[in-house]
């Protein structure tokens, strides 16, 4: 039965199927989707978490999160950026959770060394150098550009994530993008 | 140069004095708005545009980079799918309870909206290659007698003609709630959101 | 009735209704709007492991019932739902019981063919 669901219509049936039939109660259904995202939600999990320990940690608490509230989702063809929207706040509940004390003029220090990502599929240099930079910047930076360019929320939304003023949301963008681009200049 | 170094923004013109006056923030936000309406004083601005160009390509690269990141990532173990599974909570979405006609006044018989969601699914068992999503039962069920139209999601595959998939599919449907229910079924919507193409049988044995 | 007799009458039912032609499992009652469980998941076992699954309640007006069930397909729930009523009734009056309330709900239909009879 385990190997069984390689070759299940459900594994390539699309999100609006799928997802509906999770919503309605099929373990099946929803084990399948569970196959389907995990990669892209562990990959977004990992950009925001300041290390790989927890990754898989967040992705399972989304996961069971959205089965709870599936049967609520109007529109199942937006599954997939529903599905980003639970990681991401999973992920800063977590940094949230264990950054409680920190100072803030903390979170402008430059990052530590970084544990590496999983080695790219595809060498290409910008991606790379694109990757790289992002590893560096200071954690609140790092957040905020990650939910702003990744995760598509805006401003406001981020300032609640957060919950930091949208000001110093536009703030750690700026210092972000202009981090960033310096450090992908030096690549080039 | 060392990349644990904080690169130092005056070497690449980062700064407002190199921007004439702008700011990063603001040439992303001009960027955002799509450089419209034009605004001179950028436009006009060696220093400008050569950060508008990075920033342009920055922007064409960020959506590459979470489709690169999930590439990397491998799939889940089964394992880890699993352990999802015992960790939902298996109710049965049990939804509203649709009564069922009883002769005597003591008697009160239901059905669940989930068993009959659940039966509606099964229905597609007999139309192979047909799967059914979302189910969706309108009309207030709670109530004997009250009519009721049934909407039903459903994914076929290519190749065969999709109205009979459908009649079918929608006899079945009728046949199973006439058996299950009490229900008085005005109507069975069915709507195809997906055509799948028959994967290819390559994928036998891991 | 005392509650042992109740307890004894609940397990009964249980019985009864488990041979019903048609029924595939007796779930928890979980109360008017159950919440019960699908067939092939596990049975809760929130409580007294002892007790029935079947509810007995007294209430002002006399002894009520609830009952939880899966159902082949094959058989139909409306028709296997009023065959346990019958059931249940006909269990009741042998009690020396009138029941002033049965009440039956199908949380599962169970489509995997029958192998043979369950016992």
């Amino acid at each position: 039965m385990t190997r069984d669901h390689h070759r299940s219509p459900l594994e390539s049936a699309d999100d609006r199927i799928v997802a509906g039939r999770a919503a309605d109660g099929d373990t099946a259904a929803f084990a399948a989707l569970v196959r389907r995202y995990t990669p892209m939600m562990r990959a977004y999990a990992r950009r925001i978490l300041p290390g790989t320990a927890e990754v898989d940690d967040v992705v399972q608490e989304a996961f069971i999160t959205a089965w709870d509230q599936l049967p609520a989702l109007d529109d199942l063809g937006r599954v997939k950026s529903w599905l980003m929207r639970i990681t991401s706040r999973k992920a800063i509940d977590r940094i949230r959770a264990t950054r409680a004390h920190a100072d803030v003029t903390e979170l402008e220090l430059p990052a530590p060394e970084q544990t590496a990502p999983p080695r790219r599929a595809e060498a290409r240099a910008g991606i790379a150098a694109l990757s790289d930079a992002l590893q560096q910047l200071p954690d609140a930076q790092r957040e905020c550009w990650v939910l702003r360019e990744i995760g598509d929320y805006s401003y406001e939304e981020i300032a609640d994530e957060l919950d930091i003023p949208v000001s110093t949301v536009r703030g750690l963008l700026a210092r972000a993008r202009r981090d960033i681009i310096v450090r992908m200049e030096q690549w080039r | 140069m060392s990349e644990h170094d904080a690169p130092d923004p005056r070497s690449l013109g980062m700064e407002p004095e190199d921007l004439d006056g702008h700011t990063i923030e603001e040439l992303a936000d001009y960027l955002d708005r799509g450089r419209s309406p034009a605004d001179p004083s950028i436009e006009q601005s060696a220093g400008c545009r050569i950060a508008l160009d990075a920033l342009e390509r920055l922007r064409v690269l960020t959506p590459e980079l979470l489709a690169a990141d999930t590439a990397a990532e491998p799939p889940p173990e089964e394992s880890w799918v699993q352990d999802i599974l015992a960790g939902i909570a298996l109710d049965a979405r049990a939804g509203r309870r649709i009564p069922i006609a009883a002769p005597a006044p003591n008697t009160d018989l239901g059905i669940t909206e989930g068993a009959v969601r659940g039966l509606i699914r099964a229905a597609e068992h007999t139309v192979p290659g047909v799967l059914v999503g979302r189910c969706r039962l309108d009309g207030d069920v709670t109530v004997p007698g009250e009519p009721v139209r049934v909407r039903v999601d459903v994914s076929v595959p290519y190749g065969e003609p999709i109205p009979d998939l459908v009649q079918r599919l929608r006899e079945e449907i009728s046949r199973r709630l006439t058996a299950h229910t009490t229900l008085d079924v005005t109507g069975i919507d069915i709507t195809v959101h997906d055509v799948r193409r028959q994967s290819s049988p390559a994928e036998e044995d891991r | 009735m005392t509650e042992s007799a109740d307890r004894e009458l609940a397990a009964d039912i249980e019985a009864a209704v488990r041979v019903v032609p048609g029924v595939t499992a007796v779930f928890r009652a979980g109360g008017l709007l159950s919440k019960a469980l699908v067939a092939g998941a596990q049975l809760l076992g929130i409580g007294d492991e002892e007790a029935s699954l079947v509810r007995v309640v007294r209430a002002p007006d006399g002894i009520r019932v609830e009952v939880a069930i899966g159902v082949h397909s094959a058989a139909g729930a409306v028709a296997t739902a009023h065959r346990v009523q019958a059931a249940i009734d006909a269990l009741g009056a042998a009690h020396g019981a009138s029941l002033a309330g049965v009440h039956v709900t199908v949380v599962h239909v169970d489509d995997t063919v029958e192998r043979g009879a369950s016992p």
